[in-house]
């Protein structure tokens, strides 16, 4: 099974294909796991019409989470920086 | 500092509303991302992991405070309340909208700052001894070389499209600050044979995949000549440098394939082939530049401070470097306090440093390629003042290039190209070596971290390097040993088998224990290494002792 992501246009913001409505949401549990042949299928169409999305990619589904042998990488796309001033400032507030 | 001129401000301005156009016609689907990107990386525009990132070009590392504050308000008004410094001398902004770049552009503009050409095939923003025109070793300011090379290269037609993109760096002190042997082309004030000042010209450096130290193209280039001389060598590579291969599309792969001495010839051939005299640099317009930067203001010649808080006795041994002038000195702020973020700042940092650099430092300060901030001229009855309103601010770590003076990019975090972290591994990394003692005791020893290959924290040129790799989804680190810029400038060599994020800061610390052990005293890491060889340091990095 697999995601799709890619970033938002205006934002940058991370971003999850979800099929119904078909649409774009930052949450990746309301985001629509396709299977793999049809998983391809969606990211062909959705890369000939972006829309608002960038670089729209499939994330595999693995039991570490999102993104398979790159489960780092898209962890910290969704859950942002795991350490550095970002997370100070919000861990204190200003 | 240098102050445009009416036309060049209206360049800039006329840039930002090209791009302003451009990005409107991108959000409108005029433009397709393919178009579009490569108009954004030359305005400065990245897309990384969580948002876009904006590089804005700090000038050779030179900011005035209006400047500061400037950066400080679209940290807080665009940002998340933090800029990046970087080893390029720029700064990044983590977390921008599309939307909001032409706003961000227009605060830059009026301050005399923008983003362009720090991206893209081009040539970048030029580094610069941030130390200019204060340190007690110069020989010549660097800063209006630099600034005139700006000038030529920006927005240059023939070299605004190179094989890739091309750095270069000028040093007119004796110490190389910066690191100029590791750049496309590197700039070296000397005294020719006949006692004139003028460049040496080093070619073919650089870091990433494949780290090279540059090599002597020329022993002595009189000063009229830098623009035309530099034009043949960025015309030769512009028409031989390989476009067909990313990862062989720098100027050192070429100066590699070629020779130097084949390269040299070229470079010669195409020399003696401009017109006479169209790109001699005049008299009048070198003196025009230097006009904006003048000696250093007259100080009474007080004496140091000596007497003190312990925690300023500290400081002051450590984060101040002597001025030319008496009665001034230069002060190194430090973005690296224990456990930090390497290079961040925040808003409040920014705008309470800005009125402390008024306040004490002639309204001046420079970004240095080790990620801190630098007040080149401060008065010597100034500096108490001055470090008890760096402490308010937690600005005043006294570790500048000890061990916990760790350089790191922003890694995995942030960066859409890195394999592993690097920010949580260098605040882990300085609590280790703080806490172990080490950072004061084992005395300059440089420690860089990068989060994959193009080096973007410097790891190729550090006593110890840490290189972040992927194996098979997890992180882990390679650790080099004998990296450094200067005149003795070598590629730090691979010490053995990676070792984990955990691993890497108990090995460091037993690097350093060994060093200490070993040391003649007041003999450098990189000394050390030669005499001893990297087998008693590899042994303490891998712990064979206890194995």
């Amino acid at each position: 099974m697999k995601l799709i992501t890619a970033n938002h246009l205006k934002t940058g913001r991370v971003i999850y294909y979800q099929a119904n409505p078909a649409g774009w949401t930052k949450d990746p549990e309301a985001a629509t796991a396709f299977h793999d042949e049809v998983a391809e299928a969606q990211l062909d169409a959705l890369e000939r019409a972006p829309g608002d999305a960038l670089g729209p990619y499939l994330i595999p589904l693995s039991n570490k989470g999102l993104g398979g042998q790159k489960w780092r990488r898209e962890s910290l796309r969704h859950r942002g920086p795991s350490a550095g001033t970002t997370l100070r400032l919000y861990e204190e507030p200003r | 500092m240098y102050r445009y001129r009416d036309d060049e401000t209206a360049l800039v301005l006329e840039r930002i509303e090209e791009f302003e156009d451009q990005i409107a016609r991108r959000l409108s689907g005029e433009l397709s991302e393919d178009a579009f990107k490569p108009l954004r990386l030359m305005n400065g525009l990245y897309l990384q992991l969580h948002a876009y990132m904006l590089r804005v070009a700090i000038p050779y590392g030179t900011l005035d405070t209006a400047q500061l504050r400037a950066l400080a308000r679209i940290a807080e008004r665009f940002d998340r309340g933090y800029g990046h410094f970087t080893t390029r001398q720029n700064l990044q902004f983590n977390w921008i909208a599309l939307t909001e770049v032409p706003a961000i552009l227009r605060e830059l503009a009026e301050v005399g700052l923008h983003a362009i050409q720090t991206s893209g095939n081009c040539i970048r923003n030029v580094t610069a001894d941030p130390f200019a025109g204060a340190a007690a070793d110069e020989l010549e300011d660097s800063r209006p070389w630099a600034e005139l090379l700006r000038q030529w290269s920006t927005f240059h037609p023939e070299f605004s499209f190179l094989p890739r993109k091309f750095k270069i760096a000028v040093n007119g002190a004796r110490e190389d600050r910066t690191a100029l042997r590791f750049h496309d082309i590197g700039l070296q004030w000397v005294r020719g044979p006949e006692g004139a000042g003028g460049f040496e010209v080093w070619v073919g450096g650089g870091q990433g995949r494949t780290p090279r130290v540059a090599r002597r193209l020329r022993a002595f280039l009189a000063p009229e000549d830098l623009l035309s001389y530099l034009t043949a060598v960025l015309r030769v590579y512009n028409t031989h440098g390989r476009r067909d291969n990313l990862y062989k599309a720098r100027i050192k792969i070429l100066v590699d394939s070629l020779g130097l001495e084949a390269f040299r010839e070229e470079v010669e051939a195409c020399w003696a082939s401009l017109p006479k005299g169209s790109l001699t640099l005049p008299e009048g317009e070198r003196d025009r530049v230097k006009s904006f930067f003048p000696p250093p203001p007259a100080a009474e010649d007080a004496p140091l401070p000596y007497l003190g808080p312990p925690a300023f006795v500290q400081w002051l041994k450590v984060n101040r470097r002597a001025h030319q002038r008496p009665g001034l000195a230069s002060v190194v702020v430090s973005l690296k306090p224990i456990g930090g973020t390497p290079g961040d700042a925040t808003t409040a940092q920014m705008v309470g440093l800005a009125d402390l650099v008024d306040r004490y430092g002639f309204g001046e300060l420079r970004v240095s390629p080790e990620q801190n901030l630098i007040l080149p001229h401060v008065r010597n009855g100034d500096l108490l003042a001055l470090w008890e309103g760096l402490s308010d601010l937690g600005l005043a770590t006294a570790n500048h290039n000890l061990a916990t003076d760790i350089v790191a990019c922003p890694g995995l975090d942030y960066c859409n190209l890195a394999n592993a972290r690097a920010i949580p591994l260098a605040q882990a990394l300085s609590l280790a070596i703080e806490s172990a003692g080490l950072s004061d005791v084992a005395g300059t020893l440089r420690i860089k971290l990068s989060g994959c290959i193009n080096a973007c924290g410097h790891h190729h040129i550090a006593d110890l390097g840490i290189l972040g790799v992927d194996k098979r989804g997890e992180e882990f680190y390679q650790i080099t040993l004998g990296g450094r810029a200067g005149e003795e400038a070598a590629v730090g060599e691979i010490s053995g088998p990676s070792l984990s994020a955990d691993a890497v800061p108990p090995a460091v610390v037993r690097v350093l224990r060994a060093y200490l052990a070993l040391r003649k005293p007041g003999e450098p890491f990189a000394h050390a290494l030669q005499r001893l060889s990297h087998d008693p340091f590899k042994e303490a990095l891998y712990d064979r002792a206890a194995a």
